[in-house]
């Protein structure tokens, strides 16, 4: 089993690398908007930067992957107990993850095409950190990559 | 209904914002105890308000040229958070008190800031006259100011009117000629001024957001301030009515959420996890987790939420009043969603038993439901997104 020493820095690494994907995918897609994409034709409007759903979804977007940010660095910064300062850290990893799906699926239907996936190497299971969270509040359990 | 209001009792002046945290948990304790009732029997809580002021919670934003303490809004986030956790309707009140205070900060006189805020500092509480349901939209008032000699004279009919029931003076939002906004410090008993006690949403059921009319209400010049001037220039006035509503519906996630744990303990067992409590279940467990880092998301963007107005509010400009206003908004979309989902997850970890009338555990989700209705969160993300993909700065008034 992995020692927490090295399991931390290494998931929290993972959750900055996914949020710099998603701005860079948000940033694109922002781009894209701009400079190539058109209006749906029935929608009466005569550019694709004022269609009121691409504005909507671009604002989602900018929230995901600023949530994902803050909890970013609270992690980062955490101070607390070793099950405190993983259980931070998973709820960076899960933010993060999903701040780059829904950049992904937004960047899909404006603009094709979607960002490559980050490597999963030396991944933890995205699913089992809602589990890690989960636990330690519900149930007071230490996560499982701290149990002897 | 009449409601004869307390003279303010001679408050506690807090000096910092670490004990503007401490007392606001001390308070929100014993808040918490009746808070069901409260809701349950729609008692409004008049000794609480009195406690809630007495305690200096309402006069931390009171700048410290004026002898407050001028807290952060990071701390008055805070304290509203926490107060609202235990019960949002006494979080909720405050709102327009504190926002109307930032509005003086702004477009008052001198004189009128020495002597409002010193009232404050004293322990009375201001309510609001600002919000119409008969006008076209929330931005159009259709009270009207008139400015004769040393006196306005101010008629029009209100809404929405949260603690103006229990303040000792109701500032009323009025429009002149050239339709700009005026606001009037009406006193409690002042001639021509009628609150009424008429609400009866099925959430924040004791804010007593009733309604208000003022019918040839006289008052003399030196009770007017300007409040249009408070977004005419960039100010951070916007921000810091917004930042309450989320701060509030971010208690709200709390509160809900602390019951979930709660309920979701003394669940039984679904027949089939083949598990022999309810806590045991991978998917309930699952679930939590997902509540608790959406609630640290929505905790985390509220306190950036603060520091943006802290630098809105010492830099003014079109830039950091527009990247306050964008923050705000996230924390506004953050919390509203939080807040619904954690008050509704709560019934469904905990199973059939915690709808039960006994425990009252709805008034999380009215709540919610209720309060995230202050200004659609729809319009939120546009906000954000149309200065990310058009460059346009947010619109300034009191809901951004």
């Amino acid at each position: 089993m992995n020692s927490p020493a090295i399991v931390l820095p290494s998931q929290l690494a993972a959750a900055a690398h996914d949020v710099r994907l998603a701005r860079q995918g948000l940033e694109q897609t922002v781009i894209f908007v701009r400079e190539q994409a058109r209006p749906w034709a029935l929608s009466g409007l005569n550019k694709a930067v004022d269609d009121p759903y691409i504005i909507g979804k671009l604002g989602d977007l900018q929230i995901r992957i600023d949530v994902a940010d803050a909890l970013y660095q609270r992690a980062e910064q955490f101070i607390g107990s070793a099950s405190e300062t993983l259980v931070a850290t998973a709820e960076a990893v899960i933010a993060s993850a999903e701040a780059l799906q829904a950049v992904g699926n937004v960047q899909q239907e404006l603009t094709g095409s979607r960002p490559a996936s980050p490597s999963q190497e030396g991944r933890e299971p995205l699913r089992w950190q809602y589990q890690i969270i989960g636990n330690y509040r519900l149930n007071d359990v230490v996560p499982p990559q701290l149990q002897e | 209904m009449s409601i004869s209001v307390s003279p303010p009792a001679k408050a506690h002046v807090i000096t910092s914002d670490a004990e503007a945290i401490e007392v606001a948990k001390v308070l929100a304790a014993r808040f918490a105890e009746e808070a069901s009732v409260r809701d349950r029997d729609r008692r409004l809580p008049v000794p609480e308000l009195d406690e809630f002021a007495a305690s200096g919670l309402w006069g931390i934003t009171v700048p410290k040229a004026y002898g407050g303490a001028g807290v952060s809004y990071v701390t008055v986030a805070e304290v509203i958070k926490i107060i609202s956790a235990a019960d949002s309707s006494l979080g909720q009140i405050p709102q327009n008190h504190l926002g109307v205070l930032d509005i003086l900060l702004h477009t008052g006189s001198e004189a009128q800031k020495r002597y409002y805020y010193a009232k404050v500092l004293d322990g009375w509480r201001f309510g609001n006259a600002f919000s119409e349901s008969k006008s076209k939209n929330v931005g159009a008032f259709q009270t009207r100011i008139r400015f004769e000699g040393e006196h306005a004279v101010i008629d029009g009919e209100k809404f929405y009117c949260t603690g103006a029931l229990f303040a000792h003076i109701v500032p009323a939002v009025g429009v002149d000629e050239q339709n700009r906004a005026f606001i009037a410090f009406v006193e409690r008993d002042n001639p021509g001024l009628t609150i009424i006690d008429s609400w009866d949403g099925f959430g924040q059921r004791t804010t007593a957001s009733g309604g208000a009319v003022l019918d040839a209400v006289r008052v003399p010049l030196s009770a007017v301030i300007p409040a249009h001037k408070a977004f005419d220039e960039p100010t951070a006035d916007g921000p810091i009515s917004q930042i309450i509503q989320a701060a509030v519906d971010t208690g709200i996630a709390h509160g809900a959420f602390e019951q979930a744990l709660i309920h979701a303990r003394l669940a039984r067992p679904w027949v089939d996890s083949q598990q022999e409590h309810g806590w045991q279940d991978p998917y309930t467990i699952a679930a939590i987790g997902d509540l608790q880092w959406r609630l640290h998301g929505a905790d985390a963007i509220l306190a950036k939420a603060g520091r943006a107005i802290d630098h809105a509010l010492a830099s003014p400009s079109e830039e950091s009043v527009a990247e306050a206003s964008v923050i705000v908004a996230q924390a506004k979309v953050l919390s509203t969603e939080i807040a619904l989902l954690a008050s509704s997850k709560l019934f469904e970890l905990a199973g059939t038993r915690s709808v039960l009338g006994k425990h009252n555990l709805d008034r999380f989700w009215r709540n919610a439901r209720t309060h995230t209705l202050h200004d659609p969160a729809r319009w939120k993300y546009h906000l954000i997104g149309n200065r990310l993909l058009n460059g346009i700065q947010p619109p300034r008034h009191a809901w951004n």
